[in-house]
């Protein structure tokens, strides 16, 4: 049926079903940025558009509606490559990160805009509140109104730093900010190719169960169907989804669909066919048969004796297998596949021990004999889900015999490896293209769908797409690992801590991918951040059969900064000090030498290393400062609304040392212009801008004339990848060295052109090495003569960066609650995030990065959590009950600030930025509750019911 | 996800065509489109021409079929207590979609307005002719439901006073509470309905706690809350509405 409408001013014909879905007909229509994040479930705003003047969801709306109508996408804002006042003004803001829904955001400002020229803030509030933010937070939507509506300048808004430096450290336009604020083409999904085949998963509906039958004929004669795989199809491959340096410390558990299901969820088979509704239908056809077996849901299930086991497949090892291997292994049942360990990591997996890791300082026995006061708390953590707004998509196809994958991912070179092992072929037989990431927060570290995809290409030589449902994302990405972690913890009457014993219980869920590394980071990046000569960590780790986990920025961090900071908060009262004062008396400073890392190694040992660049104590100073730390809170004694306070210090790490690599070639072009080619992976947190600042800084060259080329395993060197935080400084000082040795040798090259001495050259804005005596060349000219019939050869240089210094990120995070004590009710009244980044070298986005991370933060401690009944279901796989916090829920009073500390091994001093907020909220809310209505929550997440359980009102 | 549209050129043929009890009329969209809906049907009637529209009449304010969340919140002369209750829904795109006629035909037990539509008497219009209280329509409602809501109308002047709660502002409630006197007070708690609650002699929570066990108010635990919280939330936010109500 055909329907008249106006779509961006100009008359349109759509022809649909009338209740076809208005998004994908628009979409179809050519107008794909109005995307879907949530499969109708009217939630998170990625298909809004205007309908008539009005924002409306439509995902919720059907084709017919657009009969008459007049209807405005994202796409039709700016004409042609100009960006209009609201679109530059993201962008200035920071906020075009990942920007999945930018566009969407950008169709809504300006309609707010259009209605109300100078918006209030519940106005601005109001035009996003059914857009779902989860990159970087809402606050700096208020500042980019802000710009649009007064036409500043981000410098006049935003702080600057590096006076002395012209591109670092200022806030300048992301270099992919007008394509992906535009919703121009940018992820996978927008570079599918006609013709793909649609590759379905059938996924188990028990948590536990071994396949005994699977009977595909019915599917296979559908008409349409091209292939379909199950466990007796797939090559005996195993290998683990964890995106991590080889070898890796995760062990190998997996096949690419196992006879033995291991959680709600888990790949049973994989049907391609040339059509998704093919492919489904499919899937319907299939029969299987299931011996269900018991399954074990949290850790204390696993850990009790004969309880069910997991991963009970038989044992091996690259190095160090046990002398008793053979009897471990004997009766291995066949069905459960097999586990090899690169390495040991101390795993027991016949008792669903997956990993476990000891070590201490000091003896911590001794310390706490010396205490006047010993506490022991537990404090449990539960399933958090990433929920990126791009959903886990996948484009492989075959292209001069070689398989080429478009992927959403955090870690090309490590989805090479994976998929190259999994297909039996060279490396180089793989060429793994990042796309742009719309959202990744550690869940696309893992590989979980582009083995299967890459394999199924391998295989039949077709051009596959495939894409996650959100109930997928939910039951077979990767989640946060729950833990159980107990801390004990002795001081003295003047708050000195003597002793800290840390206990963790993790459950890595049914698969081993992080299950070292996760729990480990826990203590690693908690631990040091304490000046206490006995310490003792246990950490082990736990196969069960609830949805897989795996990396989720923080990374352990805000578990174990959540556990020993409450359990600080609670010592503190218990020995009469103030909490503060103890935090401050505690904690290290820069040249304190972190003994502890010694055994925080990921499955190697650890380097002690001194603390370095450190802006902790400013961190808690200003933070204390601004709460107004030193004056009580007022409490109305009539009212049922009680204030409290609370605060944590926290740290993270800046990559990995010692097992971290990254690699970059900067080149010269012909006509002076320069591209950078770097392994490393932009997440939308703008790393290729850092490359392109880095570049222009170095080589005193205007920034567009550079052009950033990454995640490309074919245009670039090795990068481990965009994780562990390690972008700005291993992707980025990897950049500066390619950018210092094209330096040299431009300064080489130009010395013999122009017969100089090179101690007499340096290099001149914009694009210039100029002499002492007073001649010059462009960059143009150099590398005109060297690329000539006579030349030297075109001059490119190459920069690869590794190293065991480390580059810690410190901070403090600050919040005020209310807490209404009849109803439970918690409101966030204030939360400052203080943290040093070292030379944020784009602050802008650094800032979003704090508000984006410590909002997600805020809603691990008060809200998200996946809730599984006792079978291992998930019954809340989606947003509206899962409970993401949206712009209703952000704090009133959310202020991120940056201290400024200049690290030693940064690029240009810079540190990282994207992990260290997720770990500050729980305890600063948790510390903050316990103020106002004293009970101390020990769990996530911390609901009104809690509350009132603690008070005893239930 | 609804299958078919069917167009009815007016409004009689699109009662017949409701008649036949295998459609349901399309209001804003927003339940029947959405991924999860309650709304099991395989065909949505449309009506011709939009029915929206909002007027005064006797003190009374009526909103026809369309009116829209945010119409009703844009318009000057919907009560304040109106207005606090429709904003209790936190999207605008939902706002700028989802109808009151057809939050009242769901009735969920998380329903944004009926409890405050109830609290304030509001009257309900059947196929432009019939009319009969809100809270008389929700108690026939099995032989009402192939009947069209084309007006819902409400006191321009009422003491009603509201309460949501919910852990976000866009999940679901476990509580949605309102009263207009302290003789009675309506609430929606996930997992049990729609409930209304007298109240004599009320001098505390317990005195309302033993008027939701007269009333046979069962509570569920589930994903929201365990049955305890659940029935400690409703008696102290019905108690602390029975005192406001009663100023």
């Amino acid at each position: 049926m055909k329907f008249y409408c106006t779509i961006n001013g100009k008359l349109t014909v759509l022809d649909a079903e009338p209740a076809a879905c208005l998004r994908q007909v628009l979409a179809d229509a050519g107008h794909f940025c109005v995307r879907d994040s949530d499969d109708r479930e009217g939630f998170a705003g990625s298909d809004t558009i205007l309908y008539n003047g009005r924002p409306v969801y439509s995902n919720l709306m059907c084709a017919w509606q657009a009969d008459g109508a007049e209807i405005r996408t994202p796409d039709g804002l700016a004409q042609g490559r100009s960006l209009t006042v609201v679109q530059q003004a993201m962008i200035d803001a920071g906020i075009v990160q990942s920007a999945y829904n930018a566009p969407a955001a950008a169709l809504l400002l300006t309609w707010l805009l259009e209605n109300h020229p100078n918006p209030t803030r519940a106005q601005i509030r109001d035009a996003l509140s059914g857009i779902f933010i989860r990159d970087a937070g809402y606050e700096h939507y208020y500042l980019a109104v802000k710009l649009a509506v007064t036409g500043k300048k981000p410098s006049e808004l935003i702080p600057e730093f590096r006076k002395n430096l012209d591109y670092v450290g200022k806030a300048l336009p992301k270099v992919d900010g007008p394509q992906l604020v535009k919703g121009e083409q940018a992820y996978v999904e927008d570079f599918v190719e006609p013709g793909a085949c649609w590759l379905e998963v059938l996924r188990s509906p028990y948590a536990s169960a071994y396949i005994t039958d699977i009977d595909t004929s019915e599917a296979e004669k559908l008409e349409g169907v091209v292939k379909i795989l199950t466990y007796k199809d797939v090559p005996e491959i195993y290998y683990t989804t964890a995106g991590q340096g080889s070898p890796e410390p995760s062990p190998h558990d997996k096949k690419l669909l196992n006879q033995k299901v291991r959680h709600v969820g888990d790949r049973v088979a994989a049907i391609l066919a040339d059509s998704r509704e093919t492919a489904k239908r499919a899937k319907e056809l299939i029969k299987v048969e299931y011996q269900v077996l018991e399954p074990v849901l949290t850790v204390e299930q696993a850990m009790a004796p004969g309880a069910p086991v997991v991963q009970g497949g038989e044992v091996s090892f690259g190095v160090g297998a046990p002398d008793n291997l053979d009897a471990y292994n004997a009766g291995a049942d066949p069905r459960e596949g097999k586990i090899h360990y690169p390495f040991p990591i101390n795993a027991d997996p016949k008792h669903n021990l997956a990993s476990a890791a000891h070590g201490q300082i000091g003896d911590v026995q001794k310390g706490f004999a010396e205490a006047d006061e010993v506490i022991e708390r537990t404090y449990q953590t539960d399933q958090v889900q990433c929920t990126p707004l791009e959903v886990h998509v996948c484009f492989s196809k075959i292209e001069g015999g070689r398989l080429v994958i478009k992927a959403s991912t955090q870690i090309p070179y490590h989805l090479r490896r994976v998929v190259a092992k999994v297909c039996s072929i060279p490396e180089s037989k793989v060429h793994v293209i990042k796309e742009k990431v719309g959202g990744g927060y550690g869940s696309k570290q893992d590989i979980l769908i582009e083995d299967l995809c890459a394999y199924m290409t391998w295989i039949t030589g077709k051009a596959i797409y495939t894409r996650n449902t959100r109930v997928e994302e939910f039951i077979a990405n990767s989640t946060r690992h729950p833990m159980k972690v107990t801390i004990k913890m002795g001081a003295k009457k003047d708050g000195r801590i003597t002793a800290i014993s840390f206990d963790c219980r993790a459950n890595t869920g049914p698969y081993g991918n992080h299950c070292l590394t996760v729990p480990m980071n826990s203590c690693s990046k908690t631990l040091p951040l304490f000046k206490v000569d006995n310490m003792k960590f246990d950490v082990y780790t736990y196969y069960t059969n609830c949805p897989p986990t795996g990396a989720y920025q923080g990374y352990g961090a805000p578990k174990g900064t959540y556990a020993l900071m409450m359990c600080l908060g609670e010592l503190a009262k218990a020995v009469g000090q103030d909490y503060l004062s103890m935090v401050k008396k505690n904690c290290v400073e820069e040249g304190y030498m972190l003994e502890i890392l010694a055994g925080l190694g990921e499955g190697r040992a650890g380097a002690v290393v001194p603390v370095g660049s450190c802006g902790l104590m400013q961190a808690i100073e200003r933070g204390a400062a601004m709460m107004g730390w030193d004056r009580p809170l007022e409490n109305d004694p009539d009212s049922d609304w009680k204030r409290g306070r609370g605060f944590a210090m926290l740290q993270q790490g800046s990559g990995l040392p010692g097992l971290d690599h990254a690699t970059a070639i900067a080149k010269l072009e012909t006509d002076g212009s320069i591209i950078v080619q770097s392994g490393g992976s932009d997440l939308g947190t703008g790393l290729d801008t850092i490359t392109a600042k880095v570049t222009a800084e170095t080589l005193k060259v205007p920034m567009d004339m550079i052009s950033v080329i990454s995640g490309d395993t074919d245009a670039s060197g090795f990068d481990t990848g965009a994780y562990a935080s390690s972008g700005t400084f291993y992707s980025g000082n990897a950049s500066l060295l390619a950018a210092e040795n094209l330096k040299k040798k431009i300064i080489a090259e130009a010395a013999l052109q122009m017969d100089e001495n090179p101690d007499n050259l340096s290099l001149e804005y914009p694009g210039r090495v100029v002499s002492t005596s007073g001649k010059s060349l462009s960059f143009f000219e150099i590398n005109h003569t060297a690329t000539g019939g006579t030349g030297r050869g075109q001059l490119m240089a190459e920069g690869s960066f590794a190293t065991t210094n480390a580059a810690i990120p410190y901070g403090a995070h600050f919040a005020q609650v209310a807490v209404n004590t009849r109803t439970g009710e918690i409101k966030v009244e204030k939360f400052y995030a203080f943290q040093d980044a070292g030379t944020p070298i784009n602050p802008d986005m650094a800032l979003c990065q704090i508000y984006g991370a410590a909002l997600k933060s805020i809603g691990h401690t008060l809200y998200e959590g996946m809730i599984l009944d006792e079978n291992g279901v998930c019954l809340n796989p989606n947003f509206t009950d899962y409970r993401v916090p949206m712009i209703w829920e952000q704090p009133d009073d959310f202020k991120a600030v940056l201290i400024d500390i200049n690290d030693y091994y940064g690029p240009f001093g810079a540190k990282s930025i994207s992990e260290i907020a997720t770990n500050g909220a729980a305890p600063a809310i948790g510390i903050a509750i316990a103020d106002a209505c004293g009970v101390w929550i020990r769990d996530w997440p911390m609901t009104p019911e809690k509350i009132l359980r603690g008070l005893g009102r239930i | 996800m609804i299958g078919k549209i069917l167009f009815a050129g007016d409004r009689a043929e699109a009662l017949a065509l409701l008649s036949k009890g295998d459609a349901v009329l399309y209001g804003g969209g927003t339940e029947l489109n959405r991924l999860g809906s309650l709304i099991k049907a395989e065909n949505a009637v449309v009506l011709a021409e939009p029915e929206g529209g909002i007027s005064t009449r006797q003190g009374r304010i009526r909103y026809a079929l369309g009116t829209t969340f945010q119409a009703a919140i844009d318009h000057p002369k919907t009560p304040a207590y109106m207005r606090e209750a429709l904003a209790f829904m936190g999207s605008l795109q939902k706002r700028e979609a989802a109808t009151i006629a057809g939050n009242l035909y769901l009735h969920r037990d998380d329903s944004y307005l009926v409890p405050t539509l109830l609290a304030a008497g509001a009257v309900v219009e059947l196929d432009w002719k019939d009319e009969i209280s809100a809270e008389e329509y929700l108690a026939s409602f099995d032989s009402l439901r192939q009947r069209i809501i084309s007006c819902v109308s409400v006191p321009l002047k009422a003491p009603v006073v509201s309460k949501r709660i919910a852990m976000t502002k866009e999940s679901l409630a476990v509580l949605t509470a309102a009263a207009a006197n302290p003789d009675f007070a309506w609430a929606a708690v996930k997992g049990t309905g729609i409930v209304k609650v007298g109240f004599s002699d009320v001098k505390c929570e317990n005195c309302v706690a033993r008027a939701l066990n007269q009333a046979g108010v069962r509570f569920v635990s589930d994903i929201y809350g365990s049955d305890e919280y659940k029935a400690y939330l409703t008696k102290t936010v019905l108690f602390d509405l029975h005192k406001e109500a009663g100023r």
